[in-house]
């Protein structure tokens, strides 16, 4: 084990703990509040909980970004696995516990991101919160921040478990960048030619909606803004796959968007706008679906100010995508 | 911030992003080939040229990823060259003797055939490396049009 594993190993240990404390503390504030009776007990409760939830934010935004550093960083250690796509199938049809390898990979896939998000829809809604005296959300923050606690403590649980498993000597079958099926994964151009119209079409809708949900904020444009945003995410790895790494890279059949990340690091900037694109429209939805009347300026505030930020990061994808397709 | 100066902003952050792309690709150029198929670096001594009969040139990093490279569909190679890893000369593959080893070749490809110029290094390599050389139906493209049969 090098020192990026032992780091990753450690972070997510505590990322778990904080996270099962942050959900139990949670759980318990909205069952407080709902009772409406341990006022004074919720409250001093809450800070520590805000403290522990900060500090989970903070580890969640780490873990993401080390998590893949960690999978790169060991790349070379393995024989016929040629990026971060051959590392997340380690293990493919083994037996016993190693089997749940590319499970487990599969699960922090959507769990870190989801971690992020969640950690930044809790700080968004306390924000807004905290301009008014009655706590008008406060059962949307604990809401959140349970589902945060609990995005926490399952991805680290499930990091710690794949970091614990045994992988030497096992099978690791399938797979783009991976020797065995490289052939048959990447010999296959034009799998997905739905891709690259498909990304023109949705970022540019999702930039104009968001351009003007900053404008008239509604419920039908926040929830249609997190609605493209959610969708954008898959339609933009495909289209990194299939359309851009093989442009950028000059490699006609390779489809793969992790070998794009790191062999064209511009990639990772784009990557950063659409995921600030996307968590900015999500943050929008919950800062101001359906508020209280006494939060609805600043709430309304707030949504404007992370959709006018979505509108700028879409745009800015969208034009590296185009100069980068240009410029191959 | 007024206005304008927003404004300003904004199209500035746009305009980076749009520049940032041609400028890293401009930044990359000209660097070491990479495996048309993989990507990986490759290494001189075990490199693969594929010359296709429309006048396309191919590098790739192994005999592998050459394999696979040619089965894809309307491949049709014109030349192959590989190179002689007892002197790093490059030779055609017809004229190349082919061992498969315990030792890996190229590793990112987990491949473990070397080739050869002369007959007498690649048993030598055989033998000393607990491999066999490659003949008849397993040569590497054995079954390219022209290819001699040993």
């Amino acid at each position: 084990m090098n020192a990026i594993q032992a780091s990753a190993l450690f972070l997510a240990g505590v990322e778990a703990l904080l996270g099962l404390l942050v959900l139990v503390g949670a759980l318990r504030a909205l069952r407080a509040h709902a009772r409406r009776a341990e006022a004074e007990r919720v409250e001093s409760q809450r800070q520590f909980l805000f403290l522990a939830a900060w500090v989970l934010a903070g580890l969640a935004a780490c873990a993401w970004p080390l998590l893949y550093v960690m999978l790169h960083d060991a790349v070379p250690l393995w024989r016929g696995i040629l990026c971060i796509e051959g590392m997340t199938r380690i293990g493919s049809g083994s037996r016993g516990a190693a089997g749940l390898l590319p499970t487990l990979m599969t699960s922090l896939a959507v769990l870190r991101p989801l971690a992020v998000l969640l950690a930044g829809a809790w700080i968004v809604a306390h924000r807004v919160d905290r301009t008014t005296h009655t706590g008008a959300l406060a059962r949307r923050v604990f809401a959140l921040l349970a589902l945060a606690g609990l995005a926490g403590l399952l991805g680290g649980a499930a990091e710690l478990a794949w970091l614990t498993i045994p992988k030497y000597a096992q099978a690791r079958a399938a797979g783009c960048c991976s020797v065995a099926t490289t052939a048959a994964a990447t010999l296959a151009p034009g799998a997905r030619a739905w891709a690259g119209p498909a990304f023109f079409a949705l970022l540019p809708a999702a930039c104009a909606l968001a351009l003007v949900g900053s404008r008239r904020t509604s419920a039908g444009m926040l929830a249609a803004g997190a609605v493209a945003a959610a969708a954008c995410v898959p339609v933009a790895w495909v289209f990194a796959s299939d359309v851009a790494s093989p442009a950028v890279l000059h490699l006609p059949l390779h489809h793969c968007a992790w070998c794009l990340l790191e062999r064209a690091p511009e990639s990772i900037v784009a990557a950063l706008l659409l995921a600030a694109a996307v968590g900015s429209a999500g943050w929008a939805a919950v800062a101001a679906w359906r508020v209280p009347q006494e939060v609805r300026e600043a709430a309304t505030d707030t949504a404007r100010r992370a959709l006018r930020r979505a509108a700028f990061c879409y745009a800015a994808v969208v034009l590296m995508a185009l100069t980068a397709l240009g410029a191959a | 911030m007024t206005p304008r100066a927003r404004a300003l902003l904004v199209v500035c952050g746009l305009a980076a992003a749009a520049a940032l792309p041609p400028v890293a690709a401009a930044l990359r150029a000209g660097g070491p080939p990479h495996c048309a198929l993989d990507g990986v670096l490759v290494d001189p001594l075990h490199r693969v040229v594929v010359d296709e009969a429309d006048g396309a040139r191919a590098a790739l990093c192994s005999i592998s990823c050459a394999t696979a490279w040619l089965a894809r569909e309307g491949a049709a190679p014109s030349s192959i060259r590989v190179v002689d890893e007892a002197t790093g000369d490059e030779l055609d593959v017809r004229a190349a003797w082919f061992v498969t080893s315990r030792v890996v070749a190229v590793a990112a490809a987990d491949d473990r055939t070397h080739v050869f110029a002369s007959e007498a290094d690649a048993r030598r390599h055989a033998q000393a490396y607990g491999g066999h050389v490659l003949v008849g139906d397993r040569r590497p493209f054995a079954d390219l049009n022209g290819e001699r049969t040993r």
